[in-house]
């Protein structure tokens, strides 16, 4: 049974690299589709040479390859959304919810409303780069590059950008104090989220690849 | 998925199906059982396939072990508890269908 070398193996997985399927763990599958399907021909009495196999494979299937990564990616997005929800519903994210809505509630009622937004928008500028940093940290350190990682961090830093600061207007939120409290414990509790998610991801890579790790 | 739309509502029953009866597959011996267990007649491109283990994978229905394979990197589905659950539910679905279908096409051959 012939196999196909390193540099072979290298071969497909740049191309594929180039082709901007970028994450390892997505690359690795479709490297091994293409080289056993490769291997599968050359077995079979395919007399050409390895790059011309590849070539013909290539262009009857890239369409398919990179249309099939772009709804990958839209996959892997809603996964994260769902994780964030799961993790917003978990035990502790309904702990810190609460307890976000609750110092929220004694800063509003205690403070004034200008120390009481400045407080506010310094500690959550402060989480949100915290947060940034740890991510950053816990994706540098991988040695592949994880899909579901690095779309945490495209959709947080979407977030970090997107997501103005609110901050407490007594003439415009008037009764709906309470749900600005809502509102403003759950933008808070999102970098937290975020980091839960990727935490949550990179330990499940962990057991998925703790063979090669 | 090539062939027959008909096969496509299936391919989830059929993924199940072929991991039930394996300890562990990856994505192109799936597409190669399929394409022997019935003669040709049906070919899962990987379009279709890798998808829908994705999808499985993340409704916790399979779980996924990497190895070092032939110089490169293999990724290996297995079926959790669940995803054991959920076949036997799948193949009954499947087999009430059938039945179901039969009923309608030929009524006379379901009654024998």
């Amino acid at each position: 049974m012939e196999k196909l070398n390193k540099e072979e193996i290298q071969f497909i997985d740049n191309y594929l690299d180039n082709s901007d399927i970028v994450y390892g763990d997505v690359r690795l599958e479709i490297v091994d589709h293409i080289a056993t399907d490769i291997e599968c021909q050359i077995n079979a009495g395919d007399n050409r040479s390895f790059y011309d196999i590849f070539k013909a494979y290539m262009i009857d299937n890239k369409s398919l390859i990179l249309n099939n990564h772009k709804a990958f990616k839209k996959a892997t997005d809603k996964k994260i959304i769902k994780t964030l929800f799961n993790q917003l519903l978990s035990f502790k994210g309904i702990l810190f919810f609460i307890s976000m809505g609750f110092i929220l509630y004694i800063g509003i009622n205690y403070l004034e409303v200008k120390t009481f937004n400045r407080i506010l928008i310094s500690s959550e500028l402060l989480i949100q780069i915290g947060v940034l940093v740890l991510i950053l940290i816990t994706y540098k350190k991988n040695k592949i590059r994880y899909s579901a990682l690095e779309r945490a961090l495209v959709l947080y830093v979407i977030y970090i950008f997107g997501v103005f600061n609110l901050k407490y207007n007594a003439s415009f939120w008037g009764e709906f104090v309470y749900v600005f409290l809502l509102v403003k414990a759950f933008l808070v509790m999102l970098p937290i989220l975020f980091l839960m998610t990727a935490i949550k991801f990179k330990n499940d890579y962990e057991i998925k690849f703790k063979s090669i790790l | 998925m090539s062939n027959s739309k008909l096969y496509k509502g299936s391919l989830t029953t059929i993924i199940l199906k072929l991991l039930n009866e394996s300890d562990k597959m990856y994505g192109y011996e799936i597409t190669q059982k399929v394409k022997e267990l019935t003669k040709g007649e049906l070919k899962i491109t990987e379009g279709a396939l890798y998808p829908a283990l994705h999808k499985l994978e993340a409704e916790g229905l399979l779980e996924v072990e990497v190895k070092k394979v032939d110089n490169r990197l293999r990724k290996y589905y297995r079926l959790t508890e669940n995803g054991e659950k959920e076949t036997v539910n799948k193949l009954n679905e499947l087999a009430n269908y059938i039945s179901t279908m039969q009923n309608l096409v030929s009524p006379k051959l379901s009654l024998e």
